[in-house]
């Protein structure tokens, strides 16, 4: 009777690995042949509406004016752009260099100060949002290095009357610092290259990533405004929208420059804040999804459903593990082959559960074939991965949430002296 | 004891046979050959120029450097020994050699005002500073002019072509890659091309089109049970038939098919996830953009960009964006009709050509 | 890069290889296991393993036998003292994972996971009736060839949807493929051979761990290192 159970506990879960594998397995097929769609790509020239750039910022002063001088140097039109350094009770001097750029450049750059309520960068958005106009809210990381086309890029799709929301492609430049920030870059490489854009092909689900990305304002409006009472405002904001009748559209050649964990602590806090915020968009957002609203076609909504069970996949790895083992000394045979899916899973990223070869066909793809001889150290990353994602939904689940206001939880800056490039970043690194 | 030596050596094989797969990995990992972070490379869909503007770069670098007492008539090799001619106009021996199968593999700098008879081919890029006119059936590898420049029917250009002045297109032209102009590009019949730019646009044959009586406008209200609004827009359910002549105010997505009569005036911008027809004199003040096919009939104006995933058919007289402001028009194929204006940028990935002028 | 076209004839080609070589393996296999079994009675001798070769015969489909070879070596139940020694190992190792810097972090949850396999071992055996463990070493052995023989049939399988759609020369392809063949073809039989004697010299306490880390496992680290190596390669449009 228990090991009829447990047998039927496995299998469920290896069904789940299994819709996962072909998932991802469809993604990259579709990548390789499918009709690459980018619609909006060509639409270089428009009357372009107002926009106003949020970047979020707190204790961001090594960084926050490489991102303003990168916002000024836009080509797109100087009187429809205005830009919002959103300073969320800075204890460094943040505030004294966003309020030295908003002297030198008035009226284009124009701070918006925090020195109470909530904190963390969904309430900043949340406050600070309502106060600015404009047809588009962009929102960049304050650490972030837009290049000069992004705005107008970015901006492109809201032309279409039914984007809701765009993402762009986040690239990591300090991938040379360790074995982590290349495994990192691979990841990144999977998810955006493979997975966002297969989604994007197949008029599925990409997802708002909460920077390099913008929202429609009147229909962020329209749904509420953004949550302040998540850790996950960006992927809470992709359900909110599709649920209500908006297009979330993503952007491959939208690129920007990011900086990613160099240090396995780094990543473990980042992972877990995702996690978090995942999950509580999954226990939101996945009933009125599979209540599956009219305008949503089934596959659309299977598919939301599985992307926003990414981070769920975690624990119940480790449970099919612990099934797995009892299972196993119960005598119950054979498990070479949950064994045998378990390892290939252990070759991917957790988050985005891109498999190995999404990563692989990702690196291709963009040209850069020799790190995808790092491929075996995924594993690395999987396991960290699957121990943060787990104790994260542990943590949600049993232990209480903190009554104090919500603190920033964000990446360490690396880059230095105000305003440096990638490029220097990247001399000042290789050794 | 032997017995755990010798399988401490076994063990030290199994070892040294498992990693050994790993060694790429390892060495890639010590010994970096990728590392760097992908480029970026801002890939801007907006300056359609931007070839021309590289060349116009080179060619005064190169020109720079030649030494000093180089005549202004001059055929020899450029610095960086790309050979080149340069004069008010190509020498005899040359035409003929341009003439010849293989072409004329010699980068040509205009001084001064040039027309040709037909039937070259140059194989490297040309430039004119002042007006040139080239004749039928010629090809070129890129052409850069100062002033306007006219190609004459038949015309292939492999790369791009840019004018500072009016470019005009003879008919059953090919203009592979990009084609712009800092003015007017006037384009015949059946001119094939993959991109242009320029403030206007305009496929030729509109003086001949008559114009369309005035509307009448009638409101129009979307009925209830396939309307609903969403934000700041209206979502129709299923297919949509705007009737002749009415006026739609606001935005409106379609997850069906949409026509949009004739006359009739939508104040906003329509997509749709099937088919956009727009009939004769129909007008649209913001974009268009169908997850399909975009087909308009005759006197269509529309404010843009109009984007449609599959195709775009615009019919004769056709006006997309306005003077002070240009807009996009964008699909794999593309066909324009007789006397349609355009401003801004047009990009037909999978190629895009004119309607044949009436005979 | 936007795709990749995969003309119809790689796909064609891809799905023979990947069936046609899948059927060479089995065709291989017996000839294979009898070198196994020949390399199994070389190892017995010097690594004090009595007891011989034996040989499993498995019907496929009623088409062909199968022949498994297998030590046929018997391992027992842990005594207390083996069972003392372990646990306080364990123990070390786990405490010695708390000293290991942040750079090492893969490698502690590494080794508490093994900890935790060897832990739950140990209560096993511990706790569990006497001669309850439903395996023994010769059917260990046995199972661990089976699962290497089934791996290298799948192989050329997971390759043609995988690794021969893309753009790289054929040659390289093969050569991956002979390579990685090759290379399980070898491990498969040590692996085999590492873990039986680890297991009769240290008991079954070590045969849940070594199967359940040390066991396919390896056969998947194997084959994404090699595909990760050749999908570095470059394509034959010369673009990388």
């Amino acid at each position: 009777m228990i090991a009829a159970l447990l047998v039927g506990t496995l299998a469920t879960i290896v069904a789940v690995i299994l819709t996962y594998t072909i998932r991802h397995y469809t993604f990259t097929i579709n990548r390789l042949v499918g009709h690459h769609r980018q619609p909006y790509v060509d639409i270089g020239v428009a009357d372009w509406p107002e926009v106003t750039v949020l970047v979020p910022a707190h204790n961001e002063e090594r960084v926050i004016g490489g991102m303003l001088d990168a916002l000024l140097d836009q080509d797109y039109p100087a009187d429809r752009l205005t830009i919002v350094p959103i300073n969320d009770r800075s204890t460094d001097a943040t505030a004294t260099i966003v309020d030295a750029y908003a002297e030198r450049h008035p009226g284009r750059i124009v701070p918006h100060h925090r020195t109470n309520g909530v904190g963390g960068k969904a309430a900043a958005l949340r406050d600070a949002a309502p106060r600015f106009g404009g047809l588009v809210h962009l929102v960049f990381d304050a650490d972030y290095l837009p290049g000069r086309g992004l705005v107008r890029q970015l901006v492109a799709p809201f032309l279409d009357p039914e984007v809701g929301a765009v993402m762009g492609r986040v690239v990591p430049h300090n991938i040379s610092r360790s074995l982590l920030t290349r495994l990192l870059d691979l990841e990144r490489s999977g998810g955006y290259q493979v997975d966002q854009q297969a989604r994007m092909n197949l008029r599925l689900v990409p997802q708002y990533g909460g920077t390099v990305g913008g929202v429609r304002r009147t229909a962020v409006e329209a749904v509420g405004g953004w949550s302040d009472d998540t850790l996950a405002e960006d992927t809470d904001m992709t359900y909110r929208l599709l649920l209500a009748g908006w297009e979330v559209v993503y952007q491959n050649r939208s690129e920007c420059y990011e900086e990613v964990p160099e240090n396995w602590p780094t990543r473990i806090r980042q992972i877990m804040r995702w996690t978090q915020g995942h999950n509580q968009a999954l226990w939101r957002h996945w009933w009125p999804l599979f209540k599956r609203p009219g305008h949503l076609r089934r596959g659309l909504v299977f598919d939301g459903l599985l992307l926003l069970g990414v981070f769920a996949v975690g624990p119940l790895l480790l449970l099919g593990w612990g099934v797995a083992i009892a299972l196993f000394f119960m005598g119950v045979i054979p498990l070479h082959g949950f064994l045998a899916l378990l390892g290939i899973t252990a070759y991917g990223t957790l988050g985005n559960f891109a498999a190995f070869f999404e990563v692989a066909t990702a690196a291709r793809l963009d040209g850069t074939f020799g790190r995808i001889r790092l491929l075996p150290f995924l594993a690395f990353g999987f396991l960290v991965s699957l121990m943060s994602v787990s104790r994260a939904t542990l943590a949600q689940l049993f232990l209480p949430r903190p009554r104090q206001p919500r603190e920033w939880d964000k990446t360490e800056r690396y880059r230095g002296g105000n305003g440096s490039s990638p490029a220097d970043g990247a001399k000042r690194v290789q050794r | 004891m032997t017995e755990t030596v010798a399988f401490l050596l076994v063990l030290a094989a199994t070892a040294a046979w498992l990693l050994l797969p790993l060694l790429p990995a390892v060495t890639e990992l010590l010994r970096p050959t990728d590392i760097t972070p992908l480029q970026v490379v801002g890939r801007d869909a907006a300056n359609v120029a931007l070839f021309a503007q590289g060349f116009r770069a080179y060619l005064h670098r190169q020109l720079e450097f030649l030494p000093t007492d180089t005549p202004v008539e001059s055929i020899g090799t450029l610095p960086d020994r790309t050979p080149y001619v340069r004069g008010p106009r190509l020498p005899e021996s040359l035409l003929e050699e341009a003439r010849r199968e293989r072409g004329l593999d010699r980068l040509v700098v205009l001084t001064g005002p040039a027309t040709l008879a037909g039937g070259e081919t140059f194989l490297r890029e040309r430039y004119a500073s002042r007006g040139f006119a080239g004749g039928p059936r010629t090809i070129y590898r890129a052409v850069l002019g100062d002033v306007g420049l006219t190609l004459g029917p038949g015309t292939v250009v492999l790369r791009w072509v840019h004018a500072r002045g009016d470019l005009l297109v003879g008919d059953d032209s090919v203009l592979a890659g990009r084609a712009s102009s800092d003015q007017v590009i006037r384009l015949g019949g059946q001119v094939h091309f993959d991109r242009l730019a320029a403030e206007r646009i305009v496929v030729a044959g509109g003086a001949s089109l008559p114009d369309l009586p005035a509307p009448t406008p009638q409101p129009f209200v979307i009925p209830a049970g396939i309307a609903r609004q969403i934000g700041d827009h209206t979502r129709v359910t299923g297919d949509l038939l705007v009737p002749r002549d009415s006026v739609l105010n606001g935005d409106l997505v379609v997850s069906g098919s949409v026509t949009i009569g004739p006359g009739a005036h939508l104040v906003g911008s329509l997509k749709a996830h099937g088919e956009i027809h727009l009939g004769e004199g129909a007008k649209v003040d913001g974009s268009v953009i169908s997850r399909t096919n975009i087909r308009s009939e005759f006197r269509v104006t529309i404010g843009g960009p109009v984007v449609a995933e599959e195709e775009i058919r615009l019919g004769s007289g056709n006006t997309v964006g306005q003077q002070h402001r240009p807009s996009s028009l964008a699909a794999p194929r593309i066909e324009l009709g007789i006397g349609t204006i355009v401003h801004g940028l047009i990009t037909a990935t999978e190629g895009g050509t004119t309607a044949a002028l009436p005979e | 890069m936007l795709g990749m076209a995969i003309p119809r004839d790689r796909i064609l080609v891809a799905g023979l290889l990947g069936i046609g070589g899948a059927v060479a393996v089995v065709a291989g296999l017996n000839p294979l296991a009898e070198l196994w079994a020949r390399g199994f009675e070389l190892l017995a001798g010097p690594l004090g393993m009595p007891g011989g070769v034996g040989t499993q015969g498995t019907s496929i489909l009623g088409l062909l036998t199968l022949q498994t070879p297998f030590y046929l070596l018997e391992a027992g139940p842990p005594d207390a003292a083996m069972l003392r020694l372990v646990a306080v190992l364990a123990g070390a190792i786990l405490v010695a994972t708390m000293a290991l810097p942040p750079r090492f972090v893969p490698l502690r949850y590494f080794l508490r996971f093994l900890i935790l396999l060897q832990g739950i071992s140990l209560g096993y055996f511990a706790l569990a009736p006497a001669g309850s463990f439903p395996y023994t070493l010769p059917s260990y052995t046995a199972g661990l060839i089976g699962m290497g023989q089934v791996v290298l049939v799948i192989l050329p399988v997971i390759l043609a949807v995988t690794y021969y759609l893309f753009d790289i020369s054929w040659g390289r392809k093969l050569l991956l493929t002979a390579l990685l063949l090759g290379h399980l073809a070898v491990m498969i039989p040590l692996q085999a051979t590492v873990h039986a004697w680890l297991i009769a010299r240290g008991s079954l306490l070590f045969l849940p761990p070594l199967f359940l880390v040390f066991g396919i496992l390896v056969h998947v680290l194997v084959f994404v290192a090699f595909y990760g190596w050749g999908m570095s390669w470059p394509s034959t449009r010369g673009s990388g």
